[in-house]
């Protein structure tokens, strides 16, 4: 198809040949940080119309793409009956920190959700990368009978309708008595993060070259310490960011959620919501919002923080195959 | 270990391999030993469930009288198919809208996007991370947000629509009941909320295609007289096309089994208006407690994506043949 996309499924390094691999150099590593168009050029740009047209266009993109958030902040600063009026105004005329005050007196089961949520997500992403960090590098580095079928029923676990496999999770944990565990949900949610992460893993270890590896094993350094000692300081912005969408994908899930827990104390934070906003405190919005905010502000400070290795981690595989 | 360790590089070409179970974690030994954590998982979560999914839907169970539970054959997949009770078709014709809607709209934002922020701009960092923001929101509260947003009686967006005023000529005198009447307004709002959430997964994903087109083949292009639209159409989709062909695949498949932001929103209707397959096999299943009908559903979507899975195997593999 495209010359600079390397296939997945190739992958020439045997597990068992020690010897050095011919002259495996070709391989770009990173994606230029910046854009080609900034390191070409130095200097003010000129002005021209398309670059009016341009930052006209990227206006209104980005107040597309910020409206909404922004809503969400003015309407979470607004008094109760603010939220209702019509027209609405677009900045409380008298803001208030009151509905973030009463989050935590726990009227809602706020604390409860959140802290679920983060027991669960970060035991999720624990599972996750336990499982499919040593399997995305095993499955980039070695061929061995069976690697390919093994990494086709990986892709296509990814697609699965994950319903379907809820369906039994459900009945199973309720014969075992599990219904309302961390481990059922923990077990649960590990289910669809984990073929995604597998592949993640595998695509970024599929661009780190291996000439490092070679000499370590040259040097007469055990498998085991090579793994240690040289693999996994490397491969650690891909732990990050598979480790980050685990986490993510957990925090967001609601489905599974909401199914395999009925008691308040298990709640996670989306079935709380979807259970608490619907019935009694439905129609408090500013309560609401200041509750969204609270719950996507952990993640937004994440992604801003290792906004580097979670876009290399996730575009590695994609990109290069 | 200590053999291994006392081999000279020189003599690695031809040493004679010992038994695997001798060579220890220095053998083949070691890929099992890493696979095996994801193997048992795959096997205990993905497979067993899906395995006894296909089971239960052969039977007749229901969750309110487990006892009467007993093996009917086929007779649940012909009801499924024939029986309009079940919303079955619907269903699976309203999870092809939303995933063709949302993403082919969020694709093309997500690249308007992405072609702006690979330009030269003051504050480029800031702009990147704007624009990446709504892909973290988590579903629910993207879903609550819309539905505050397109509320008919105070929301932001009925405010805007009503405010329109062309020289006299007003489109929406009235406010809209967005979640009310028979559901096609409901329809658009679930999409635009999801079109919102994943726009910057393309962005993200061809911001980086971007970057790995070399600046020399655009300057060529440049040089032998192509202009802005000719180096984007046969510089730089070319270059982009593999990264396109996957993003979109991926995105359509996960917004085919889209169930938080159009379950927290619309509960699945007015009605069965946006009635997924998703939520229709939740209701079936979980809220009606007819876990054999949820199961035969479950299948036949299974059976159905496997033919896209399918597809998106063969464009992956297709990358490695083409070579």
């Amino acid at each position: 198809m495209s010359k600079n996309l390397p296939n997945p499924f190739a992958r020439e390094n045997l597990a068992t040949d020690a010897v050095l691999p011919p002259a495996s150099a070709g391989q770009e590593v990173a994606i230029p940080a910046r854009s080609p168009a900034k390191n070409k050029r130095t200097g003010k740009p000129r002005f021209s119309w398309s670059r009016v047209l341009m930052y006209l266009i990227l206006f209104v993109l980005l107040i597309y793409a910020f409206f909404p958030t922004f809503w969400m902040i003015s309407t979470s600063i607004k008094p109760q009956l603010e939220a209702f009026q019509n027209p609405p105004t677009w900045w409380p005329h008298q803001p208030t920190l009151y509905s973030y005050q009463i989050l935590p007196a726990d009227q809602q089961g706020f604390v409860t959700y959140f802290k679920n949520s983060l027991i669960v997500g970060i035991f999720t992403m624990l599972l996750t990368l336990l499982a499919a960090v040593p399997a995305g590098y095993v499955l980039s580095r070695f061929r061995f009978r069976g690697a390919r079928a093994l990494l086709l029923v990986i892709l296509a676990t990814q697609m699965f309708p994950y319903v379907t496999i809820l369906i039994s999770l459900y009945t199973l944990f309720r014969q075992l008595g599990m219904l309302n565990s961390y481990p059922a949900l923990v077990l649960s949610f590990t289910t669809f993060s984990l073929p995604f992460s597998i592949w993640m893993m595998k695509g970024f270890c599929d661009t780190m070259p291996t000439d490092l590896e070679d000499a370590a094993r040259v040097d007469g350094s055990s498998r085991l310490r090579t793994l240690w000692a040289i693999v996994l300081p490397i491969i650690i912005p891909g732990v990050v960011a598979v480790g980050f969408f685990a986490f993510l994908s957990s925090w967001n899930e609601l489905l599974f959620a909401l199914t395999l827990t009925s008691s308040p104390d298990m709640r996670l934070i989306p079935p709380g919501f979807v259970l608490t906003y619907i019935g009694e405190f439905q129609d408090r919005w500013p309560d609401m919002m200041a509750a969204s905010v609270v719950v996507s502000l952990p993640i937004v400070v994440l992604f801003t923080v290792f906004q580097k290795q979670l876009v290399s981690g996730l575009t590695a595989g994609a990109i290069k195959g | 270990m200590a053999i291994a360790n006392a081999e000279q590089p020189g003599t690695l070409h031809v040493r004679k391999r010992r038994p695997f179970y001798r060579q220890g974690l220095n053998g083949p030994l070691l890929i099992v030993v890493l696979l095996l954590p994801s193997l048992l998982l795959m096997i205990g979560i993905i497979f067993y469930p899906l395995f006894n999914t296909i089971l239960l839907s052969f039977q007749s169970l229901n969750l309110a009288v487990p006892f009467l539970n007993h093996w009917v054959g086929l007779a649940n997949y012909v009801k499924i198919l024939t029986n309009p009770i079940f919303d079955f078709w619907h269903s699976v014709g309203f999870s092809a809208l939303f995933s063709v809607a949302s993403t082919a709209m969020a694709f093309v934002i997500g690249f308007a996007f992405a072609l702006l922020l690979n330009q030269r701009l003051r504050f480029q960092l800031l702009w990147r991370g704007l624009a990446l923001v709504p892909w973290v929101i988590p579903y629910v509260v993207v879903a609550y947000l819309f539905f505050y947003m397109f509320n008919s009686q105070y929301g932001i967006i009925n405010h805007l629509l009503t405010a329109i005023n062309i020289f006299g000529w007003r489109p929406f005198p009235q406010p809209l009941a967005w979640f009310g009447g028979e559901g096609k307004l409901a329809i658009i709002a679930t999409i635009f909320a999801a079109i919102w959430n994943k726009f910057p997964f393309f962005t993200l994903m061809l911001l980086a295609g971007l970057q790995t087109i070399p600046q020399d083949l655009l300057d060529a292009a440049t040089v032998d007289g192509a202009g802005a639209w000719g180096r984007f159409w046969h510089v730089t989709v070319p270059g982009l096309r593999g990264i396109i062909v996957i993003t979109t695949t991926l995105q359509f498949i996960w917004s085919l089994n889209e169930f938080a932001i159009i379950w927290a929103m619309t509960n699945g209707g007015p009605g069965n208006a946006t009635n997924n397959i998703v939520i229709n096999v939740y209701r079936t299943g979980f809220l009606n407690e007819s876990i054999s009908y949820a199961a035969t559903m479950g299948v036949l979507w299974l059976l159905m994506l496997l033919v896209f899975t399918y597809f998106y195997i063969r464009i992956m593999e297709g990358r490695t043949e083409t070579r």
